[in-house]
């Protein structure tokens, strides 16, 4: 069984798909002169004005006619186009956590942050055998710092051969873990 | 009568109390434990006398006597002090030849002090009808107790020497009416969030903990430690019966927690509050809680009556309280209560800390940002003494920019603290603009919390933070 449709609604419908891409404006333009197309008439200002006063009369005596206008209205509301920025997710922040593991605790010692990184206190937390990772985890400078105080308590001594973050550590566990002696 | 110490002595227990290990104290010859135990009385706010050699010379008896003050006549306790190591346990004639002397010394209640513990037929004795109150036992584990929380919670005196401003008696640590794990209590986890350095997001970190909370169904109360009442300032009073304006000012709150810390009330349930966002209520703070504060001294009786006021199963839900009186049904609690603390180590901090299940501490990745980080440590030390908690959950970075500066610390200040034993919550808050554009808006009313920036990285970041912290906490 098929629906039978008005000509006008085939004609002038102004959801098709091609209408889609219209502005608002352009549909009041389209829906107007398919409007003056089937009444074979010329003047669209005229066709205009005298679609929206029949529509107002028919709304206020046909409520479903009131309730298709609503309908289309709602339908063409703006769509708000998703540019790239708004899709894309917040940026979160993950801190990598230290792959080591504290073999003992040290309570009541002094927090600061702003002092060179003691490769004792390293040792004493982590133990002989993390003690290479830890100290992997910092920047060369970093490492030239803590192997002064390393040099402090064993004067004369410093790493062999030319000062890569591989030597400064292999010095300072050395030194630090009492392998060197 | 005050007992003397040699300055190198003295300089060994000041090392215990900076971090008191039981083999450290085991160390110790059996007349300097003696003179140990009254050092930390002394420290704890008693004059001590050592009589051991004079008054009770021939073996176990009392080596000490407490008296309230210099000037004190009697003294309030007599103490005796066994070291011994952990296997060897205070048996029934222990307690009873100690029962047996303090009866002949007067009859002057007295603690029994053991770095040890107690054979069951010992803590019986103790607790028999003509004992009562007469022996106090203090075991291995108590004493250790009694020393942090003695240590966090004292300030030199005239002499230099750190002391409680009054007399800490053990007995608030033994009584156990407060132990978080004894109490009767609500279904309510305790969260405080904490650090003594300022602009680290604590407030922000508080306040968006519990609307993600609130979001997700949680009946959440907001406590507001701080007497700069940022927390409060940022949760208005609802305007009843209109739509919320930001152009008139908030309606005016008329009750404060300060209230319950000036004696006016005794629970903290009639101050509970309603706030703009539904399953979210608040315990509002004001300016005269800067004027209440007595600082990071010792008041043992305050801050364990806190720990019940807060657990309390009273403390419920305002709106449901009514109706559950009205239908006579079950209570309903809060699911999570959620304290937030000033920067500075006030009495309002302790308090909030020992009431706490668990403790979060926002950190700011800056110069400053770890100096007297550990003192705060020291505070959480003390307190879990009072009450067993504060239990801490971990530390998240907060207010996170990341530039060669921050990289190049974060690893140093990971180093650090797992050094402290202070676990990593590796959802870090980055900086972003939308978390003061939020306040703003709910200062002046608005229902916009962060929550309300659909893109806000800040907001995504406080709903990962809340559920790695449900995994640690294992609470709903």
């Amino acid at each position: 069984m098929t629906t039978a449709t008005h000509p006008i609604e085939t004609q002038v419908g102004a959801s098709s798909q091609a209408d889609a891409n219209l502005t608002t404006t352009q549909r009041v333009a389209q829906a107007t002169k398919r409007v003056a197309e089937f009444l074979h008439v010329s003047d669209q200002k005229r066709v205009e004005a005298a679609i929206t006063e029949i529509m107002v009369e028919e709304m206020l005596r046909n409520p479903g006619f009131a309730l298709r206008v609503k309908g289309r209205y709602d339908e063409l509301a703006p769509q708000k186009k998703p540019r790239s920025a708004q899709t894309r997710e917040p940026k979160k922040v993950k801190i990598t956590p230290l792959d080591l593991t504290p073999i003992r605790h040290i309570e009541g010692r002094e927090i600061d942050i702003t002092k060179p990184i003691d490769p004792y206190f390293l040792f004493e937390v982590y133990g002989a055998a993390q003690l290479p990772k830890a100290l992997g985890y910092q920047t060369l400078p970093n490492l030239r710092e803590a192997l002064e105080i390393v040099q402090e308590r064993h004067p004369g001594t410093k790493p062999k051969g030319r000062l890569t973050k591989e030597t400064a550590i292999a010095y300072i566990v050395a030194y630090v873990t009492g392998a060197a002696n | 009568m005050a007992i003397a110490i040699e300055t190198a002595l003295q300089k060994r227990f000041e090392d215990i109390f900076k971090a008191p290990k039981l083999e450290d104290i085991l160390a110790l010859e059996p007349p300097e434990f003696e003179r140990f135990v009254g050092y930390v009385f002394t420290c704890a706010g008693y004059t001590v006398e050592l009589v051991s050699s004079e008054r009770f010379p021939d073996g176990p008896g009392v080596d000490l006597d407490l008296y309230t003050s210099e000037s004190a006549k009697r003294p309030i306790a007599r103490i005796e002090a066994r070291r011994y190591k952990p296997d060897r346990k205070l048996r029934f004639s222990d307690v009873a030849r100690f029962l047996g002397v303090l009866q002949l010394a007067g009859g002057i209640p007295g603690y029994l002090v053991t770095t040890s513990d107690f054979a069951d037929p010992a803590t019986i004795a103790a607790e028999m009808e003509t004992a009562h109150g007469k022996a106090r036992l203090v075991n291995g584990k108590d004493l250790m107790r009694y020393i942090t929380y003695i240590g966090g919670s004292r300030a030199p005196d005239a002499s230099g020497l750190k002391r409680t401003p009054v007399p800490v008696s053990p007995d608030w640590l033994l009584s156990g009416s407060h132990s978080l794990q004894n109490m009767e209590r609500s279904n309510a986890y305790v969260l405080t969030v904490a650090n003594n350095k300022g602009g680290v997001a604590k407030t922000t970190t508080a306040l968006n903990l519990g609307l993600a909370l609130a979001e997700r169904g949680k009946r959440v109360l907001l406590v507001d430690m701080d007497g700069q009442a940022s927390l409060t300032a940022s949760l208005p009073l609802p305007e009843v019966g209109t739509m919320p304006s930001r152009t008139a000012p908030p309606p005016e709150r008329k009750h404060f927690i300060t209230e319950y810390f000036a004696g006016q009330v005794s629970d903290l349930g009639p101050l509970v509050q309603l706030t703009r966002f539904s399953n979210l209520w608040v315990l509002p703070a004001n300016g005269d809680m800067h004027r209440m504060d007595t600082g990071g001294g010792a008041r043992p009786e305050a801050e364990a009556a806190f720990v019940r006021a807060i657990h309390s199963p009273s403390l419920m839900v305002p709106s449901i309280a009514a109706t559950t009186q009205a239908l006579n049904t079950a209570p309903v609690s809060f699911d999570w209560i959620i304290l937030d603390t000033s920067p500075a180590q006030t009495f309002f901090t302790r308090l909030a800390l020992g009431a706490s299940d668990g403790v979060l501490m926002p950190i700011n990745v800056e110069a400053f940002v770890a100096l007297g980080l550990s003192h705060a440590f020291d505070t959480i030390r003390t307190m879990q003494a009072l009450s067993g908690g504060a239990k801490v959950i971990g530390y998240t970075i907060t207010r996170w920019k990341s530039t060669a500066y921050t990289r190049g610390v974060i690893k140093n200040l990971q180093f650090q603290l797992d050094a402290e034993g202070v676990p990593l919550l590796v959802t870090a808050i980055p900086y972003d603009s939308k978390i003061d554009e939020a306040l703003s808006t709910t200062m002046a009313g608005g229902l916009r919390g962060l929550f309300g920036f659909n893109r806000s990285a800040a907001a995504a970041s406080y709903r990962d933070l809340l559920d790695e912290m449900l995994k640690k906490v294992g609470h709903a």
